[in-house]
């Protein structure tokens, strides 16, 4: 389980960017985490993966302190697509995803029969058999972003952080991805967080959302009945 | 063929190659030696021309060897500061790491003489491998943090022709203080050569060369997961403070060191991991080290026999060959930038 108590979160200790009473998600929520632009989506996601300090509070996974994790042990239970973009020469999107094997691997990285057998399972969950041998760099918007959930999936971890996985796709790509990631969550039992600012998909996709208004108060609400309505209102739209 | 297999038969011709042109490179030279006798001298047998056997032993054998581990140390120090800074056109001499080099042995010789040491004596041995590592050192950290704040292709470009600049100034205040003799070594050194090199000191180049690029490659992994951006490569459990110090000083050492013995030479080290990325189709750093060492060697001894070209008695500076060979590629990978 993934659990905030009271964390501040932001870059200095007397400007927090935001304050959260209290969240918290269980294996297979798929989390929607919505809120305008610069309100501080991206600075809670990148708390929540560990990759900047909170400012205080508990963020708990698994009763674990996820700050207190070295990097390895947190790589083997939240890994992260990003929207910054990714130029690699000459990699194969199979060796793209197989990176997602490091916190596994030996010091040179080599890939043990497990890793091979890891691999071939994710390809087959994402359905990208046919784009495994072909160039990482060639690969259109769409197909560049499920590499990088296959590379997150790869990982074998509990949670999975995605900043805005959507905003560069077309509707039938967004669709496939949100539907992907509906998947993985459900039958795989990970925790799917990610920020977006499509909120139909997301009210169609997800069974929780996490509101940040512009009042700075954060909402957990629960996909049921009138959900759909209090998201709006709490958005202002 | 599968891309395994492929790379391996690559790479076995181009070992090959690479055995081919290191003994023509022996073979060469003003004074022609027959095949036979330069191999049997190579192997440790004895010959009856013992002027010939001084030529190989005492002069081509250790240019010869010179070439083939600065190209191999060169590209492989290349291939690492283009994955650390991210950036294609990233490479000792761009960088102005050989600058660095430069004045670190530039104080060091003329700084001596004027403490009245003999500049002579001096250029040989460890002491002008940790001049020149320490210069390049110091020179890179600067580089490296000003990438961190603005790192696009034609910025590296500029701040480390700014730092040449600099540097070059710096020289040339230092010179003007110094003596002739320790001024004339200075010079020499600077026009790049592999010649000027005794067995003694080639010892030293390869031991640092070797060491460096088996350091290289126990980085490998971390070199990998640089490659997805610092942030990816945290959250794929990097230590990456860790890892980037490890990096800088295994690339610094290796371009330091070369740079010390063989003078400046340009453009091997950005342009032979390019050839190399190219050739095997891979971003794998485990395969492209050892593919930068043997591409290297090939492309400095080719350079090599042409600075030292056959019947000719005066040799060109290395530095001038590499750098017309390695301009262009400069050029072709900023015009494909662009079109990305």
């Amino acid at each position: 389980m993934l659990k905030a108590e009271n964390i501040y979160i932001g870059y200095e200790a007397d400007k927090p960017v935001f304050t959260i009473p209290d969240f918290s998600a269980l294996p297979g929520d798929m989390v929607a985490l919505l809120g305008v632009n610069g309100i501080g989506k991206s600075t809670l996601l990148r708390t929540i993966a560990g990759l900047q300090k909170k400012l205080s509070g508990n963020l708990l996974l698994d009763d674990r302190d996820i700050q207190s994790l070295t990097p390895v042990e947190r790589a083997k239970l939240i890994s992260v697509v990003l929207t910054e973009r990714i130029f690699i020469d000459n990699i194969t999107v199979r060796d793209f995803i197989a990176l997602g094997r490091s916190p596994y691997t030996d010091w040179l990285g080599r890939l043990s029969d497990e890793d091979e057998k890891e691999i071939e399972k994710v390809i087959s969950v994402m359905k990208i058999e046919k784009l495994q041998n072909r160039m990482f760099n060639q690969l259109s918007d769409g197909e560049k972003q499920k590499a990088l959930i296959a590379r997150a999936l790869c990982q074998q971890t509990s949670v999975i952080i995605l900043d805005e996985p959507t905003a560069f796709l077309d509707f039938r790509n967004k669709r496939e991805i949100l539907n992907l990631l509906r998947t993985i969550s459900n039958e795989l039992k990970k925790i799917i967080l990610f920020s977006t600012h499509d909120i139909e998909a997301a009210l169609q996709h997800c069974n929780k959302f996490w509101v940040m208004t512009e009042e700075k108060d954060f909402c957990e609400i629960d996909s049921g009945p009138g959900s759909e309505a209090e998201v709006k209102s709490k958005l202002k739209i | 063929m599968k891309p395994q297999s492929r790379n391996i038969v690559l790479f076995i011709s181009l070992t090959a190659v690479l055995v081919l042109v290191f003994i023509l490179q022996i073979l060469l030279g003003s004074v022609s030696i027959p095949l036979q006798n330069v191999l049997t001298v190579l192997i440790g047998g004895h010959i009856e021309n013992e002027t010939w056997r001084n030529i190989i032993i005492e002069s081509r054998l250790p240019a010869a060897l010179a070439a083939l581990f600065a190209g191999a140390g060169l590209s492989v120090s290349g291939l690492q500061m283009q994955t650390l800074f991210r950036n294609p056109v990233a490479g000792p001499y761009v960088l102005g790491i050989s600058a660095g080099a430069s004045l670190g042995v530039a104080v060091f010789i003329l700084a001596a003489s004027a403490f009245g040491f003999s500049s002579v004596h001096l250029l040989s041995g460890w002491s002008i491998i940790l001049a020149a590592s320490c210069g390049a050192v110091v020179i890179f950290f600067i580089n490296f943090i000003i990438s961190l704040k603005l790192n696009d292709v034609v910025a590296i470009l500029i701040i480390g022709l700014m730092i040449g600049g600099g540097i070059s100034a710096l020289i040339e205040i230092l010179q003007t203080f110094s003596s002739n003799e320790s001024l004339k070594n200075y010079v020499l050194w600077t026009f790049g050569s592999f010649r000027y090199i005794d067995l003694n000191q080639i010892f030293y180049m390869v031991v640092v060369v070797l060491l460096g690029t088996v350091f290289s490659l126990a980085l490998s992994k971390p070199l990998n997961l640089l490659l997805l951006g610092d942030t990816y490569a945290i959250s794929s459990g990097l230590n990456i403070r860790y890892a980037k110090i490890m990096i800088v000083l295994c690339t610094s050492i290796l371009a330091g060191s070369i740079t010390a013995f063989c003078g400046p030479i340009g453009f091997v080290g950005l342009a032979v991991p390019h050839l190399c990325r190219a050739l095997f189709k891979t971003a794998d750093h485990k395969i492209l080290t050892p593919a930068c060492v043997v591409v290297g060697g090939i492309i400095c001894c080719l350079c090599n026999m042409i600075a030292s070209a056959p019947g000719s008695d005066t040799a060109l500076p290395v530095n001038a060959i590499t750098s017309l060979l390695g301009a262009p590629v400069v050029i072709w990978i900023i015009l494909r930038q662009k079109r990305v």
